[in-house]
Parts: structure tokens; C-alpha cells; sequence
């Protein structure tokens, strides 16, 4: 026969199992998944008919194992938090909009240079470039989908900002970008991105 | 993908209604292959919190410890329209490709 404090010794072994497996979190954050789950069981308990051994043991089975929880905690803490201050926003999309113009008059330069009798040496490089995977950045933010896309030599073409944040999600997010993750590109090529304004719709 | 997805059947059930955890990650494992179990559910709840889609409050429950609630902010409203327009594109981009290879 088990007691009511055998099966409390079940639950707190399986916590203290997963404490060991979120060791590698932020204390903070540690906490608060386990304070979580900790009321999660024991709403799960109140809602039993009767508190048995094998009823626990469902329980903590649906929870599931700890090592599971790490590596989904682990995962979805690698990504930096989105800025929300709007002033950084703001100053990411100067900052981008400078490196457009940037390419832009860059660009210019080439098509000039080309048309003053460069063009000869144009087929040639073309079949030496190397292709590269387009990283997906939609949802991130332009800093962070600058920063994912040079990671693989890619370079941020032109940005269309959304007339205003109404449409769609919060502001200086990628919405939309062209070609789209997972397609293949050559090394320095420009991606065209879609972005959230922070201006509100009227 | 699926983690993405999930974030976002959150959101929908928590559009027409404040969900407090345990009854938020019952409903995602009892739709059955969408989350590995219910424990994987609460570090994305963190997430969605952190990025300011969804808020918590705290109310006392009728039996057992005060209950964390979650509720859609404005912000997680828009993040689900913006979804839903992508995902219906994706799915029927994804099945006509699909569907093209079978036949």
C-alpha cells in the first residue's frame, strides 16, 4: 500500500531529477520552469479521483522526462530576447538603411564600371561563384537578420518597411524575405526583407 | 518548424480565452503529435512572455496554489493574424507540391 507521502516522494524526486537536468539554465529562469511544473503537477493531482501510485506516475510520464524539458529550455533560451526599446529599433533601421544606400550606390558603381567595357570578365565569375543556403530570418530582427545572413556572405538588399506596425506583428521584425530560407543563393548576393514599421496604424 | 507552429496554437487558445498552465499544456498534448510532452510546453510560455506576446496573472484557484494565467496582448493578437495569412500560404504551397508528387 502506498501512502499519500510515498507518492509525494515520487513527485519530489522526479523535481529534483529535473533540477539536476536544468543545471545548465540561468538560475532565474531554473526557477521559475520548475516553480511551474511543480504547479502543474500538483493541479494535475487535485484533478485525480484518487491518488495512486500508477496515477503519479501517468502524471509525471505526461510531464515528461527532464532531459526532454533541458533541451527545449536550452534551445528556446539561444535566441537574444527582441529588442523592444524603440529607439534601438529606430537606430537599427538607420543603420540599415544606410548599408542599402550603401549597396545601392555601390551597385551603381558596378553597372557603370561594366558598361565602360568591363563586361568581358563577367561570364567567367559567374561559373566560379559558390552557392550558399539562405538562412530564414523572418521574424527576426533586422540587426539579427543582418547578422545571420553575413554569416553565410549573403548581404541585405533593398528593405521594404510596412506603411505601419498594425500590419503584420510587432515592429522592426522581418516579415518576408526574397529569395526565402532555404533556397540557394550565390556568395554576395542581396536578399530583399520586408519589415514592420514602428509607426501605428491610423 | 513545429516548435514555431506550436507558439502559435498557443496564441489561438488563448484568443478566446485566459488559460491558466496546466490547462494550456493538457490541451496542446491532448491534440495529440504537436508537443513531445507537457512539460517541453512551459520554457515556450517563458519565451512568448519574454517576447511580450503573452502576460501573466495570478489567481487563486479553488483547490490547490494560486494559478498563473496567460493572456494575448495586442502585440500577440497582430503575431497571429500575421501567422495565420503565412501558414495558410505555406500549407497550400506545401500541398500542391505534395499532391503533385503523388499523382
Amino acid at each position: 500500500m502506498t501512502t499519500n507521502s510515498d507518492l509525494d516522494q515520487i513527485v519530489e524526486q522526479y523535481l529534483s531529477r529535473l533540477k539536476v537536468a536544468l543545471a545548465d539554465l540561468p538560475a532565474e529562469r531554473r526557477q521559475q520552469l520548475i516553480d511551474s511544473i511543480t504547479d502543474h503537477i500538483s493541479e494535475a493531482r487535485v484533478a485525480l479521483s484518487a491518488n495512486s501510485e500508477v496515477a503519479i506516475r501517468d502524471i509525471l510520464d505526461r510531464v515528461g522526462q527532464p532531459a526532454d524539458i533541458a533541451a527545449e529550455a536550452l534551445t528556446v533560451q539561444a535566441p537574444p530576447p527582441l529588442s523592444r526599446a524603440s529607439s534601438t529599433r529606430r537606430a537599427t533601421i538607420a543603420v540599415i538603411a544606410i548599408v542599402v544606400v550603401a549597396l545601392l550606390v555601390f551597385g551603381g558603381l558596378l553597372v557603370s564600371r561594366s558598361n565602360n567595357g568591363i563586361r568581358s570578365t563577367t561570364t567567367s565569375t559567374v561559373t566560379s561563384v559558390s552557392m550558399v543556403v539562405v538562412p530564414d530570418v523572418v521574424r527576426l530582427t533586422l540587426g539579427a537578420a543582418q547578422a545571420e545572413l553575413q554569416a553565410v556572405d549573403l548581404l541585405i538588399g533593398q528593405v521594404f518597411i510596412s506603411a505601419c506596425a498594425g500590419s503584420p506583428g510587432p515592429p522592426g521584425v522581418v516579415t518576408s524575405q526574397a529569395p526565402v530560407g532555404g533556397s540557394s543563393s550565390a556568395k554576395g548576393s542581396q536578399i530583399r526583407l520586408t519589415v514592420t514599421s514602428s509607426k501605428s496604424c491610423p | 518548424m513545429r516548435r514555431g507552429a506550436i507558439e502559435y496554437c498557443v496564441l489561438a487558445l488563448l484568443r478566446d480565452r485566459d488559460m491558466y498552465g496546466f490547462e494550456l499544456t493538457r490541451a496542446l498534448s491532448t491534440a495529440g503529435g504537436l508537443v513531445a510532452s507537457e512539460g517541453t510546453v512551459y520554457p515556450l510560455l517563458t519565451r512568448i512572455r519574454q517576447d511580450g506576446l503573452v502576460e501573466t496573472f495570478w489567481e487563486p484557484s479553488p483547490q490547490g496554489p494560486p494559478r498563473r494565467y496567460y493572456r494575448l496582448t495586442n502585440d500577440g493578437r497582430l503575431a497571429l493574424a500575421t501567422f495565420r495569412a503565412q501558414w495558410r500560404e505555406f500549407r497550400d504551397t506545401v500541398d500542391a507540391i505534395v499532391k503533385g508528387s503523388d499523382e
